[in-house]
């Protein structure tokens, strides 16, 4: 009897280890090393396919080393639910093959912070560096630990040199920094903070073209500057938070609560409507656009491209002419969106009428808005059906308008000039490297062709309204996005699928417009046949 | 046989046999090593919970301590999570389970001089262990596992010493019947060895992705399933009787209770990963066991209950009764939440939330810790040979303990319907956020009020051995 009683209880725990800890690893399901991931076609639509998910990187790795031992996982999630609206909040629905190179798992059972599974590429490394230093300066109401230890500092006084400010012991910052003759520029935000994501060079205090009052000698002369670069460890740990998600590929692009297109919209215009406004941007913007709306918050100094000055009433992303302010709508597409590579993040999470306020709000920063309104927005249309000519002639004309020349030929962002161009206050900018295809306006074919009519006020992209047809632009357009057709955004680097899979995720239409309808490589394409998806419909399957 | 299976108003002859009994059980302990096991099960029952104080605390200051590697909430949420685990309850568990077994088996400890070496590598590689975790972040990843390897090897070989021993003693009981108390000893041992096998040679290390989270998810429930659940039923069947003088009110309801938990408990840790990529099914499987754990639950809860049956009488004074029943009454709520909070809608807005925080406080601490305390309000007085140094103080300190678990059961539930609801409705995930923080203060200070209980209680038992000696 006792003997019975003994074999039992273990039988039933061996039963238990076996259904639920041996057999759902038998099941190959489990054992899945694909996901879907959205990637853009060469017709520059988004469309889904299965694809092997890539391990980490040893520095991503080394950062996920970091995230479980500092017990990062004890307060973010890394899974998306199919429930509670999760799938209109983080992003796609979880998917088996994402975590196939998990070991341990960080899935984590509890949300003290937000899941971080959709985080990848979200904010740009600047922000998480600036956040990692002190998350409150970011979000005033975040409860989430400064981490300085993994941070390397030094303090240096300044003193004055040739009538500017400059740094005065270098011999301090000599564990920081390699010294080698490039220099690196420090620009400290009010605090007296300044941050350098780079260490192989020499660091040199600029602050000449930041807002007013930081901008004179007498501001800075004889107080001591905290210079801040990055650990290897912090390094590793932000490529590790970009690289989660981004075995779903380019899925924001295709995220419906992001994809919101406003060109024209009034918005109330009173005094309550913009001090309501102010209560949200303090709380959601001030740490980067600062509370005076002068573009130097504390977190300006991590941020490359610097925050924008809405002191100025410039605005890049826009529907109207060069030179005109933007519309409300324009404002409201590029908050509810987010400008992609830079650490302005997406804030479709944002309830609606905060998003309306905030800008009622940004528009008393700059008399612009007082004295002139915005000009009539162009009209974009509908873009013609692209094709193999299309994109040639998309290809002559980029060379024709010497776009290659900041660009780059291939579309990397590295022409000639571009190591030289400045934005009108006389910060270094980057031309967009177009093979990640993170487009800061945006990813459809609609947005680049916007871009190109309107220009990027304040910076070196010109309107090409005049000297181009609307029918060139759309072709530049398309070749613009033909750039990151079948890339990683994380690496700009090509995927390897065999022509025949590119052709197929070439065909118009959405027959691969969805997670599960995403194409399998090696699968007999059922999925674009009328009667199997009719059928599939009557079963049921693949909701 | 527990030493009071006698009904009261019995004869004198009888109560003089009794005497004897005790006298007789009393001769099989070994009081200075159950001393020490307890001695160390008082300071992990101070330390562990004032660091999720402190823990707490950060929800309201994020800067309290400052920022220190050591003085965050990651290092420090699993020194407190081990440190209730192995620490406060199963350091007060094992010394109890060394009262409790001589006197079940009729005979002394097998191996009894194993005790005392074994006593110092447990609490020494425990305090290693959170040593590490703080200072050192050797953090394994596994939530409830995460001590670093050689700490996990001590332990588990710590935890398979003592299993042998109290299994051989009990093989050398001279009764034949074995008291539900040592069923329930019997299975948390064995079951906590395989458990702990799993996770030194397991797949922890080498099963990639989704299927390390059902593993995990496994793990995780046999250590609050088959190791802290059934240690503390070995105490209440113990000392309930023990405390009020009464038999146990039925042992066909005990030997139910047993075997439903020893069926279904094995099943149900996938249930912290619903909604995950695990396949379906494993989830169903866990939601369906997490259900039919009402069976064992509500089984020992009716023999609690029963046994208190006609002997309310002098409730009010027996501290080590009102202990038991408190946590039983714990027990009630936060496994029906346990239970119900397994079903697939009830966790569409409470997973992830401190719901979840409510029951594993409620459990872990109301229910087991409690009556781990309560053990050693019956055991320590007769260890030192002395009544309880202040009734009233140790009075104090339930209805300090009481009111902080409730409370605190009562606002992380609140709290967590809250947070997942306004989630539904597809509030900003800051805003949820802020929402919160009213909720954690009231958290926090009923974190204090329990702390504040445990201490006093504390001071109590070092008076009660002070003027005993």
């Amino acid at each position: 009897m006792k003997t019975y009683a003994l074999g039992a209880g273990l039988f039933f725990i061996t039963l238990a280890i076996f259904v639920q800890g041996l057999l759902p690893i038998a099941i190959p399901e489990s054992r899945e090393t694909r996901a879907t991931r959205a990637l853009r076609n060469e017709m520059g639509e988004i469309t889904w396919v299965w694809y092997e998910s890539t391990p980490y990187t040893p520095l991503e790795q080394l950062g996920r080393d970091v995230y479980q031992r500092e017990g990062c996982w004890y307060c973010h999630s890394q899974y998306v639910r199919p429930v509670a609206g999760e799938d209109q909040r983080w992003g796609p629905v979880a998917e088996v093959g994402e975590y196939a190179h998990d070991r341990p798992h960080l899935l984590s059972t509890r949300r003290i912070g937000p899941d971080l599974s959709r985080v990848g590429l979200k904010f740009s490394d600047g922000w998480h560096y600036a956040h990692h230093w002190s998350p409150e300066m970011l979000v005033p109401d975040s409860i989430m630990p400064d981490f300085p230890w993994l941070f390397r500092t030094a303090r240096v006084p300044v003193v004055e040199r040739d009538g500017a400010p400059a740094l005065g012991d270098a011999a301090a910052l000599k564990g920081l920094f390699s010294f080698a003759p490039a220099p690196i520029p420090l620009r400290p935000n009010p605090d007296g903070l300044a941050f350098a994501e780079r260490t192989d060079g020499t660091p040199v205090l600029v602050v000449d073209n930041l807002p007013e009052p930081h901008d004179r000698l007498e501001t800075w002369k004889g107080r001591t500057l905290t210079v801040a670069v990055p650990t290897e460890e912090l390094r590793g740990l932000v490529a590790y938070i970009q690289k989660l998600g981004t075995n779903r590929g380019a899925w924001r692009d295709a995220f419906e609560p992001q994809l919101i297109s406003a060109s024209v919209m009034t918005l109330p215009r009173t005094p309550d409507h913009a001090a309501r406004g102010k209560q949200v941007y303090e709380r959601r913007c001030a740490g980067c656009h600062g509370v005076k709306g002068d573009g130097n918050g504390p977190a300006a100094t991590f941020l490359d491209p610097r925050p924008r000055d809405f002191t100025l009433g410039s605005f890049k992303f826009r529907t109207t002419p060069s030179g005109s302010l933007p519309t409300d709508g324009d404002l409201y597409r590029t908050l509810t969106r987010g400008v992609r590579w830079t650490a302005m993040p997406t804030w479709h999470e944002l309830p609606e009428q905060d998003r309306i306020t905030v800008i009622a709000y940004i528009k008393t920063f700059s008399p612009r808005w007082k004295e002139e309104k915005p000009e009539p927005p162009i009209v974009i249309g509908e873009p013609p059906a692209p094709g193999p000519e299309l994109l040639e002639r998309g290809k002559q004309l980029y060379a024709k308008a010497k776009c290659f020349q900041c660009h780059g030929e291939g579309g990397k962002g590295d022409g000639p000039s571009a190591g030289e161009l400045v934005d009108d206050l006389k910060f270094p900018i980057r031309p967009t490297d177009f093979t990640r295809g993170q487009f800061k306006g945006g990813g459809d074919v609609r947005d680049i062709f916007r871009t190109m009519t309107t220009g990027l006020d304040g910076t070196p992209m010109p309107s090409f309204a005049d000297s181009m047809t609307d029918e060139e632009r759309w072709a530049i357009s398309y070749h613009v996005l033909s750039f990151s057709a079948f890339n990683d955004p994380l690496t700009g680097r090509k995927l390897q699928l065999d022509p025949a899979t590119r052709a197929r995720l070439n065909e118009r239409g959405d027959a691969h417009g969805a997670p599960r309808l995403a194409l399998d490589p090696g699968a007999p394409d059922r999925a674009t046949t009328t009667f199997v998806r009719f059928y599939k419909g009557i079963l049921g399957e693949g909701r | 046989m527990p030493e009071v299976a006698v009904a009261p108003g019995e004869t004198g002859r009888m109560e003089v046999e009794v005497a004897r009994a005790m006298a007789r059980n009393d001769s099989l302990i070994d009081p200075d090593l159950i001393r020490g096991w307890l001695l160390w099960g008082f300071f992990w029952l101070m330390f562990a919970p004032t660091v999720g104080v402190v823990v707490s605390t950060k929800f309201n200051y994020p800067d309290f301590l400052g920022a220190q590697a050591w003085s965050t909430f990651g290092r420090l949420r699993p020194v407190h999570v081990n440190g209730v685990i192995w620490g406060a309850f199963s350091t007060l568990f094992i010394g109890l389970a060394y009262y409790v077994t001589p006197r079940l088996a009729g005979v002394r400890v097998w191996n009894e001089r194993w005790a005392h070496p074994l006593l110092w590598v447990w609490n020494l590689n425990l305090a290693a262990a959170f040593v590490g975790l703080a200072f050192f972040g050797t953090n394994r990843g596994w939530e409830a596992g995460e001590m670093w390897l050689p700490n996990v090897v001590v332990l588990a070989a710590c935890v398979m010493a003592i299993s042998l021993q109290l299994l051989m003693t009990i093989a050398r009981r001279v009764q034949r019947d074995l008291y539900v108390s040592l069923w329930y000893l019997i299975g948390a041992l064995v079951w906590t060895d395989v458990n702990l096998l799993l996770l030194l040679v397991g797949p922890y290390g080498t099963v990639p992705g989704i299927n390390n989270a059902a593993l995990h998810g496994l793990f995780i429930h046999y250590v609050v399933g088959l190791w802290i659940t059934p240690a503390g039923y070995v105490l209440i069947y113990y000392f309930l009787p023990a405390a009020v003088r009464a038999p146990i009110y039925s042992h066909k309801l005990s030997l139910i209770g047993f075997w439903s938990l020893a069926f279904f408990y094995p099943f149900v840790g996938i249930h912290h990963y619903l909604f995950s990529p695990i396949a379906d099914w494993a989830e169903t499987i866990a939601i369906v066991s997490s259900m039919m754990l009402i069976i064992p639950v509500w089984t020992v809860l009716q023999n609690f209950f029963g046994t208190m049956k006609g002997h309310w009488a002098g409730f009010s004074r027996n501290l080590p009764a009102k202990f038991l029943i408190m946590g039983s009454l714990m027990y009630l709520a936060g496994c029906f939440q346990g239970s119900v909070e397994a079903l697939r809608s009830l966790q569409t807005p409470t997973h992830f939330t401190d719901f979840v925080i409510s029951h594993s406080h409620l459990t872990v601490f109301g229910t087991f810790v409690v009556w781990a305390i309560a053990g050693a309000l019956h055991v320590w007085p007769r260890l030192v040979g002395r009544e309880l140094w202040s009734y009233r103080l140790g009075n104090w300190s339930f209805w300090l303990i009481t009111i902080g678990i409730s409370t605190m059961g009562l606002v992380l539930s609140a709290q967590g319907l809250q947070q997942g609801f306004m989630l539904m409705a597809r509030a900003e995930w800051v805003d949820t956020v802020v929402t919160m923080k009213p909720f954690w203060l009231v958290r926090t200070l009923s974190g204090v009020s329990m702390d504040i209980g445990i201490s006093l209680l504390v001071y109590n038992f070092m008076r009660t051995a002070m003027v005993a000696r």
